[in-house]
């Protein structure tokens, strides 16, 4: 009773404290975590002159689109950034009509095999794209498919259609398989309920693969440096990462530059959250 | 019509380009690594394992890579998991402001490589960069730093921007698994007198272990092979401190242009990664069943 007494007022003490620790802590981490977000606009924002200032202005004295309108007129960005459309939208356009294909097949019917192909898709998903550079690379040579987009986009669906068909192996699953067995009652053919059931109630599902496909191939780095050295099909990546060849980095054009490539994929994540925390957690969770 | 023919028809398209794109390259891979395939001079020569004798031999730079890769991969993925658990504690201890601190906390997950990598190499610029300027300001640091080009500073500068990459990844995964738990079994751990600290190693963290287990081998994979951070700030360098394996495989490949040399080591960091892949089909196969 006595130790009980004693104990009661620290444990109040410690529940009046433990929200503001946690707010301070939280507090903390998102000052880190935006910190090189809010650098990379705030170098890029700013009059030219002010970059090289030391010390550094946390602030620019005025906003100024000077370094956005020198890489968009005087640099490679506008033709690399039609590049990365081109490619990211195929690449995206593809793996999703690949991987609904394949997600339906692999969750809805049973037949040998089925096991077998749904492992070698997670075991591609999980294969690291450095140890296939090289004979990628070669292959392509053989293929003439080297610095040409059509080259890029096959080297980059077999990353993003894995996980994509991951996903929407997960999502199908989810849906109760008496929908289509009574569209199948009603006449309609397998690829029938795929088109009519399954796909409208699969949206979100879709939605958070097709966003994943986009990002995986905007991102991409290492394909693009080995596949696409010709400066006519070079994707917004491998444009920022030629900005960093000469002596002197023009850290404005650079911020800039990186700025402008990261922005698309934090609009999808403010406007789709949901779909992204599913699209992040569904491989973990499932397994 | 043949069920079973419009079944596989319908994985046809992806089957093939994983085929094409990764199947019959990891084969190829193998077959590289036994030959002296240069990239300027295709297709090599047959030379059985001397590829593998030279870089198992001792004067190899396999040892140091693997090393650094060990080093990088666990103090990465460590820290991840340590941030990424304080934080998703702490916002599930929140009722005020719960999805404002998730957009804030989430931001470097959009980050993509090139704009991660170069972000952080003008935060850390030696001369004018605003990291130094704010140690010098706070007397932390006599004099300016140069981060990723400082033999002792290089490696834990790279780990520090791969941590902070990788927290929201955690956060999210952990949040996901507190929520699984029922909400019962901690109001009868309650109601047996549990405090908060024994509630938490009793309950949360074995309740958490098993999606613990899968998100950090599904991290250890990805760490052990990204490429494009390391490339892009340091290069391998200063002195080869950070010259991880991934890395380590482009030089040799694309630089030297000994591709046949290459394909060995990808073939030892292939073995090694087996292992981990091996133990998450394992976890994914339970789960299945």
């Amino acid at each position: 009773m006595k130790l009980m007494s004693r104990l009661i007022p620290t444990r109040r003490l410690t529940h009046a404290l433990l929200p503001a620790a946690r707010y301070s802590v939280l507090s903390v981490m998102a000052i880190v975590s935006v910190f090189p977000f809010f650098w990379m606009f705030s170098s890029s924002l700013r009059p030219p002159q002010e970059v090289w200032l030391f010390p550094p202005k946390l602030f620019p004295s005025r906003l100024s689109l000077g370094y956005m309108e020198r890489i968009i007129l005087h640099n490679t960005f506008v033709n690399n950034l039609l590049n990365s459309l081109i490619i990211s939208l195929s690449v995206t356009i593809l793996a999703i009509t690949f991987s609904i294909a394949a997600g339906y097949s692999i969750s809805r019917f049973k037949y040998r095999g089925r096991r077998l192909i749904a492992r070698l898709i997670l075991i591609a998903y999980m294969f690291p794209p450095v140890l296939l550079i090289i004979p990628m690379f070669r292959v392509m040579a053989e293929l003439h498919l080297v610095n040409t987009r059509i080259g890029l986009i096959i080297a980059q669906l077999a990353f993003c259609f894995p996980y994509a068909t991951w996903l929407l192996d997960a999502y199908f699953t989810t849906i109760p398989r008496e929908l289509d067995e009574a569209a199948g009652i009603d006449g309609a053919s397998p690829l029938g309920a795929l088109v009519r059931i399954i796909i409208p109630l699969a949206g979100p599902g879709i939605v958070a693969a097709t966003v994943f496909s986009f990002i995986l191939s905007w991102n991409d780095f290492i394909f693009s440096l080995v596949l696409a050295t010709a400066a006519e099909i070079r994707p917004l990546a491998i444009g920022l990462y030629q900005q960093s060849g000469g002596d002197l980095m023009v850290w404005g054009d650079i911020m800039a530059w990186s700025g402008l490539m990261t922005l698309p994929i934090f609009v999808f994540f403010l406007a789709l959250q949901k779909q992204f925390i599913y699209g992040l957690t569904a491989g973990s969770i499932k397994g | 019509m043949n069920r079973r023919a419009f079944y596989i028809g319908l994985l046809a398209p992806g089957l093939i380009i994983l085929v094409l794109v990764i199947g019959y390259p990891t084969i190829l891979t193998f077959y590289y690594s036994a030959t002296n395939l240069h990239i300027y001079h295709p297709p090599g020569v047959f030379i059985g394992l001397r590829n593998y004798l030279e870089i198992f031999g001792s004067e190899s730079e396999l040892y140091p890579a693997l090393l650094s890769n060990i080093v990088w991969t666990a103090a990465s993925v460590v820290f991840q998991l340590f941030f990424g658990m304080i934080a998703a504690l702490c916002l599930s201890g929140i009722r005020r402001g719960v999805s404002l601190f998730r957009i804030l906390l989430f931001v470097p997950w959009t980050f993509p490589a090139v704009s991660l990598a170069f972000s952080w190499k003008w935060m850390l610029e030696p001369a004018i960069g605003i990291v130094n300027y704010f140690l010098i300001r706070l007397g932390i640091i006599a004099g300016p730093i140069g981060w990723f080009g400082d033999m002792s500073r290089a490696m834990p500068s790279v780990i520090a921007m791969n941590i902070w990459f990788g927290v929201p990844y955690m956060i999210i995964s952990i949040i996901a698994g507190l929520d699984s738990i029922p909400a019962d079994v901690y109001d009868s751990a309650k109601i047996d007198g549990a405090n908060d600290w024994q509630t938490f190693w009793q309950i949360t963290i074995p309740m958490l272990a098993r999606i613990l287990l899968v998100v950090v081998s599904l991290r250890v994979l990805w760490v052990f092979n990204n490429f494009s951070f390391v490339f892009m700030t340091t290069g391998g360098g200063p002195n080869n401190r950070t010259n991880i394996l991934p890395v380590l495989i482009y030089q040799v490949g694309f630089r030297e242009g000994w591709l046949g040399r290459a394909s060995a080591l990808a073939v030892v960091s292939l073995a090694i990664l087996t292992v981990f892949a091996a133990f998450l089909l394992r976890r994914t196969d339970e789960a299945h069943e």
